[in-house]
């Protein structure tokens, strides 16, 4: 069993499919969509096309391939109309290309490794996850605001459906923010987590980062998934766990909500699973 | 001597110069032979486990680094041992730097280094240990001088130098 060099690294929602990239180099959804020599890190989906990237210079946008300068891509996202990509690379960078040109149209300093990129629902705001998260302006590319992250690597940046909210993880917790004015709403720590001792598991006061989250489309809980190996919803306006799944061998790097009613999964054991809350 | 006998004794002389040319043959091969080597020379080795996950790599130089299914620039390269988590996350590194002359070994959580043990090519051993909340604690030797230096977050850090002895 070779699980973890098809461990899954991200998913994005194309249409009604989910779509995977994994660290063997291949993207998936029901079928092999593409196949490459090199670990993928991350995907992405508009309304018609998919990009995905990971240890190359090489973005793939479709059919065709952008090339970020140096070092290679760690996160990408597209704008909500489809026609920007933000592109998070190891050389401190988050490069925003031009879909109809392939041109890189800005840089975005984040002075760390750009492990996260989102976009703001209404395409005016980035959210950017290094060591730390910014919110920057999208049209010319200024920085809005830092802010009050939790210390160390950021894996994972989300904003609301709506738009007010946006989430960070991070290596101990998930932290929520009004995206308009930075206030910190609420600090997600997680109480137990699992260790794993052979077949068994074993309940223990320790923390391990937090790699993915999501809002339900009300705006009203967060999913998170992580190295415990368990998808947890949150009530956001409480902080407190409403639920927790488990199922997955390895750490769980993607979670997605695809309606109010279930959400996804996509973990480095290799798998992908779909949750339903009742 | 019979037309027999001497065809028997042309055989006998035919058959013992095919032993002596097969003895020389042997001699020769044996002779030529490679030595077993016993010194493999390759640039990188890895270990996997049994679920194919990389837990061990021999590299000059060693690779990026794996976190969580991401892999990061390392500062510069460096050349020795890592160990990896059963999940492929680099936890431990015993190695040499190109860049800085230094030899170190370091123990890893998911998140961070938590242990540094190093030595400088002059000297001046340290070993640091610290935590996520930047507790820290570092033991060091400069100039014939023991420290045990440590420091909490937000607060500065603090010397104890052991008094020289009488």
């Amino acid at each position: 069993m070779m699980w973890l060099a098809a461990g899954i690294t991200s998913i994005a929602i194309a249409g009604n499919e989910v779509v995977s990239a994994s660290l063997d180099g291949k993207v998936r959804s029901k079928q092999l969509i593409a196949s490459k020599d090199y670990e993928l890190y991350a995907v992405t989906a508009s309304a018609n096309r998919i990009a995905f990237c990971g240890n190359s210079r090489d973005i793939n946008v479709g059919e065709r391939i952008f090339k970020i300068p140096a070092g290679w891509c760690l996160a990408l996202d597209f704008s909500p109309d489809g026609r920007t990509l933000a592109v998070g690379t190891t050389e401190k960078q988050v490069e925003l290309f031009d879909v109809a040109t392939g041109n890189i149209l800005r840089s975005l300093d984040t002075k760390w490794s750009a492990a996260a990129v989102t976009w703001s629902p209404d395409g005016k705001t980035i959210a950017t996850g290094a060591y730390g998260v910014a919110i920057w302006n999208a049209p010319d590319g200024s920085l809005l605001r830092n802010l009050e992250a939790p210390p160390g690597a950021i894996h994972a940046v989300v904003f609301s459906r709506d738009g007010a909210r946006v989430a960070a993880a991070g290596p101990k917790t998930a932290h929520i923010w009004n995206a308009a004015t930075g206030e910190l709403l609420r600090k997600i720590e997680p109480e137990g987590f699992v260790q794993f001792v052979g077949e068994k598991s074993v309940i223990e006061p320790i923390t391990v980062p937090l790699l993915s989250l999501d809002f339900s489309p009300d705006g009203k809980t967060l999913a998170t998934g992580g190295s415990d190996r368990m998808v947890r919803i949150w009530d956001v306006e409480s902080g407190k766990e409403l639920r927790r799944f488990e199922g997955h061998h390895a750490s769980i790097t993607a979670v997605r909500f695809l309606d109010a009613k279930r959400l996804v999964s996509g973990s480095l054991d290799g798998t992908i699973k779909f949750w339903t809350l009742k | 001597m019979t037309e027999e006998q001497k065809k028997i004794a042309s055989l006998e002389r035919r058959v013992n110069l095919l032993i002596l040319i097969l003895v020389i043959a042997i001699g020769a091969g044996i002779a030529a032979a490679p030595k077993k080597p016993d010194v493999l020379r390759v640039r990188q080795l890895s270990i996997v486990d049994a679920n194919g996950v990389e837990r061990v790599r021999l590299g000059a130089p060693l690779p990026e680094p794996m976190i969580l299914g991401k892999r990061f620039h390392r500062d510069g390269f460096v050349s020795g041992i890592l160990l990896f988590d059963a999940e492929g996350n680099e936890r431990s590194g015993y190695a040499t730097s190109d860049d800085y002359p230094n030899v170190i070994f370091t123990l890893d959580s998911l998140a961070t280094q938590h242990v540094l043990f190093m030595a400088e090519p002059q000297g001046s051993p340290t070993l640091m240990m610290w935590d996520e909340k930047k507790g820290a604690l570092r033991f060091f030797v400069d100039e014939g001088q023991p420290h045990i230096r440590y420091g909490r977050a937000g607060e500065k850090d603090v010397d104890l130098v052991p008094e020289a002895s009488k």
